[in-house]
C-alpha cells in the first residue's frame, strides 16, 4: 500500500494520472462524433498518420506530439478533398489515406534507417513519458473540444441526428463537419501518445457504446461517456499502478469487461 | 342582469367573462378581438367552463369564432340573421340589441352559402392574415440528371399561401427530385421555382420544414425533445425556446415522449415528432416525403389527424409526395400525378 502511495507521488505518475483524467473526460466526447459521422475508417487513418510522424520524428529527430497533429490536420484536409472526388467518399478516401501514410512510413524509416521498433513504440503508448507542455496541450484540446460542442450543441446534435434535415435547417453543415473532423484528428494525435495506437479505442470508443446502453438523449450520451471514460481511465491507470501492469493495457481491459456486461438495453448501433 | 350583458365599458369591442369573472377584453375591429382570444386561450390555464361573450357585433364568422373557441353564451349589439341561424344551430345562448338581415362586408358574403366549418375557419384566418404558409410557384420545371433523360418534363403548379398539395407517382416518377428540387439541394435544368416570391436559394433560413421519409435501422440516443430543440430559433432567449419546444410538443401531444429516444418511439409517434420539430420550426413551407412508409394502421390515421389539424391551426403551406394512393383519400387534398399514373 505505502509504495503504492509513493508510487502515486513520483511526477511520470503523477503526470500520467492528470493526462488519464483529463482525457478519459473529454475524449470520449470526440468518439460520439467518430460513431455518428461514421469516421472510423478515417479514425484507422489517423493512427497511421501518427506512426509516419513517428517516424519522420525520430529520422529527422523532432518532437513527436507536434509533428504528429500538424501532419494529422494536413491528412484530414487532404482526405477531406479527395473525398469530393471520388463516388465512394470519406470511407475510400481514408482507406487510400491509410494505404499511403503506412507505406510512407515504411519509406522512411527505410530510408532514414529509423529502427522499427522505435516508431511502433507508439503503438503501445508512454503515459509516464509526459511532459507538462504535454499536459497543457492535452488541456487545450480538452477545452477546445468542450468549447466546441457546449457552444455549437445545437446544431451538432442537428447534423447527428440527420445531416439532410440540418441543412434544411439552414444550418453550416460542411463547416461544423471539417471542424469535427479536426478535432478528431487533434484528439487522436494525443491520445495515441497516451495510451497507443492498439488501444485507443480504450478511450474514445468503448466508453459511448457503454453509455449508448444505457442513454436515451445525446446529452445523456455525452455525460455518460465522459464519466465512463473518467473511471476506465484513471481507475486503470491506478489499478496498472497497484498491479505493476501497463497502463494502456489494464485501460482497454476494464473498457472491454465494461462493454460486454450484458443490459437490457440496445446498442448504439443498429 | 348577467354581466355579460352589460354594456362595454371603455373602448371595449369584445368582452369575454366566464362565469361573471371578465377574463379578456380587447378593442380591435372587424374579427381582430375574436382572434386575440383565440391566441389568449392557447396559454390561459383558468377555468373557462362557461365561457360568455360580449361582441359589438357579430355576423356568421363571429357565430363561428365563437362556437369553435367554447363561447356558451352571447350578448351581441348588431347581430345578423345569418348569425342568430349559426348560434341556433350550434346551441348557444344568445340575445341582442339590434337585428339585421346581413352585415354589410365581404367576409359575411363570403360566409353566406358556405357549410364546412373547417373551410370557413381556414377562410377567415386567411382574411385575417394568420396563415403562416407562402405561396409556391413552379413554372416549366424541368430537370435531368447527367446522361439520363428528363426526369420531371415541363411541370407546373400553384399554390397560394396555406394550401396543400399531395403530389403521387410510382417510384421513379421524380417526386423526391422534385422536393430536392424545392430545397435547392439540385437546380432545375430549366423552368423556376419561387417560394413566397423568392428564388429558392435566395430563402429565409428555417423557411422550409423537411420531414424525411423514415428510416427504420437507425440507433442512437437522441430525445424527442432534443430533436424538436434543433429547429428552435436560437436568438430566442431560453426560457422562450423552452417555452416554443414545450408548445410544440403539446401541439402534436407528445409532451410524455420528450425525455424518450427518438429512434426508440412508433414510426407514428416519430412522425409525430418531425411535425413537432417544424412546428418549433414555425416553418412556412412542409415538405414531406412519403410520410406513411412503415407506418401501421393506428399510426397513419394519427399522421392524418395531425396533418388535417395544422392545416387549420398553423396552416402552413404543406406538399407531401407519396406513393400512398390511399392518403388522397384520407386527406381529402388536391392531387398532383406525376408521371400519369
Amino acid at each position: 500500500m505505502n509504495e503504492f502511495l509513493y508510487a502515486l507521488t513520483l511526477p511520470p505518475v503523477t503526470k500520467g494520472l492528470l493526462a488519464m483524467a483529463i482525457a478519459g473526460l473529454c475524449f470520449p466526447a470526440s468518439g460520439v462524433m467518430v460513431l455518428r459521422l461514421d469516421l472510423v475508417p478515417m479514425r484507422y487513418m489517423l493512427m497511421h498518420g501518427v506512426i509516419l510522424g513517428g517516424a519522420i520524428s525520430l529520422a529527422l529527430s523532432l518532437p513527436v506530439l507536434p509533428l504528429s497533429i500538424a501532419l494529422n490536420i494536413v491528412l484530414v484536409l487532404a482526405m477531406m478533398h479527395l473525398a469530393k472526388d471520388t463516388r465512394h467518399g470519406f470511407g475510400l478516401a481514408s482507406a487510400a489515406g491509410m494505404v499511403f501514410t503506412m507505406a510512407s512510413a515504411s519509406l522512411v524509416m527505410h530510408l532514414w534507417d529509423v529502427p522499427a521498433k522505435d516508431t511502433l513504440q507508439l503503438l503501445w503508448g508512454s503515459p509516464f513519458a509526459l511532459s507538462w507542455a504535454d499536459i497543457v496541450v492535452l488541456s487545450g484540446i480538452a477545452l477546445i473540444l468542450a468549447i466546441y460542442l457546449f457552444t455549437n450543441f445545437r446544431t451538432v446534435s442537428a447534423i447527428f441526428f440527420d445531416q439532410e434535415i440540418a441543412q434544411s435547417l439552414g444550418m453550416p453543415v460542411k463547416a461544423h463537419y471539417t471542424a469535427m473532423v479536426l478535432v478528431i484528428a487533434l484528439v487522436i494525435a494525443f491520445a495515441m501518445k497516451l495510451i497507443g495506437a492498439l488501444l485507443i479505442d480504450a478511450l474514445l470508443i468503448l466508453p459511448v457504446l457503454i453509455a449508448g446502453k444505457r442513454a436515451e438523449s445525446l446529452k445523456q450520451l455525452l455525460l455518460y461517456s465522459c464519466l465512463t471514460g473518467l473511471f476506465v481511465s484513471t481507475f486503470g491507470f491506478l489499478a496498472a499502478i497497484a498491479t505493476d501492469l501497463p497502463p494502456s493495457g489494464t485501460i482497454a481491459l476494464l473498457s472491454a469487461l465494461l462493454f460486454i456486461i450484458p443490459t437490457h438495453k440496445r446498442g448504439l448501433h443498429s | 342582469m348577467e354581466r355579460y350583458t352589460q354594456p362595454l365599458s371603455d373602448d371595449h369591442t369584445l368582452e369575454v367573462y366566464n362565469h361573471d369573472q371578465l377574463i379578456f377584453s380587447e378593442n380591435g375591429h372587424w374579427l381582430t378581438p375574436l382572434f386575440a382570444f383565440e391566441r389568449f386561450l392557447e396559454t390561459y390555464t383558468g377555468e373557462k367552463d362557461c365561457l360568455s361573450a360580449h361582441d359589438t357585433a357579430a355576423g356568421k364568422a363571429a357565430a363561428l369564432l365563437m362556437a369553435r373557441f367554447g363561447v356558451k353564451r352571447a350578448h351581441i349589439n348588431l347581430i345578423s340573421e345569418l348569425a342568430i341561424e349559426y348560434y341556433r344551430q350550434h346551441g348557444i345562448m344568445f340575445s341582442y340589441e339590434k337585428r339585421i338581415g346581413r352585415l354589410q362586408c365581404k367576409t359575411e358574403e363570403l360566409l353566406s352559402e358556405m357549410d364546412d366549418q373547417e373551410q370557413m375557419y381556414r377562410l377567415l384566418r386567411k382574411r385575417a392574415k394568420l396563415v403562416r404558409g407562402v405561396s409556391v410557384h413552379v413554372e416549366h420545371l424541368s430537370f435531368s440528371y447527367p446522361d439520363h433523360p428528363p426526369i420531371l418534363d415541363d411541370l407546373s403548379f400553384h399554390l397560394e399561401e396555406g394550401e396543400r398539395l399531395l403530389i403521387q407517382g410510382d417510384n421513379g416518377m421524380g417526386k423526391t427530385t422534385l422536393l430536392a428540387l424545392l430545397m435547392g439541394k439540385l437546380k432545375p435544368t430549366t423552368g423556376t421555382i419561387l417560394i413566397g416570391e423568392e428564388e429558392v436559394s435566395h430563402l429565409e433560413k428555417r423557411t422550409i420544414g423537411y420531414i424525411k421519409q423514415q428510416q427504420q435501422e437507425q440507433q442512437f440516443p437522441v430525445s424527442a425533445r432534443e430533436v424538436v430543440a434543433m429547429a428552435c430559433d436560437s436568438s430566442l432567449s431560453r426560457e422562450e425556446q423552452q417555452w416554443e419546444i414545450d408548445t410544440a410538443l403539446r401541439r402534436t401531444k407528445i409532451e410524455h415522449l420528450a425525455e424518450r429516444n427518438f429512434f426508440t418511439l412508433s414510426g407514428g409517434e416519430r412522425q409525430k415528432v418531425s411535425l413537432s420539430r417544424t412546428l418549433c420550426q414555425k416553418a412556412k413551407l412542409l415538405l414531406l416525403d412519403e410520410p406513411t412508409s412503415f407506418l401501421d394502421a393506428k399510426s397513419r390515421t394519427t399522421l392524418v389527424e395531425v396533418l388535417q389539424s395544422l392545416t387549420i391551426g398553423e396552416m402552413p403551406t404543406i406538399i407531401i409526395v407519396t406513393h400512398d394512393k390511399a392518403l388522397e383519400k384520407d386527406l381529402g387534398w388536391p392531387t398532383l400525378l406525376l408521371g400519369g399514373i
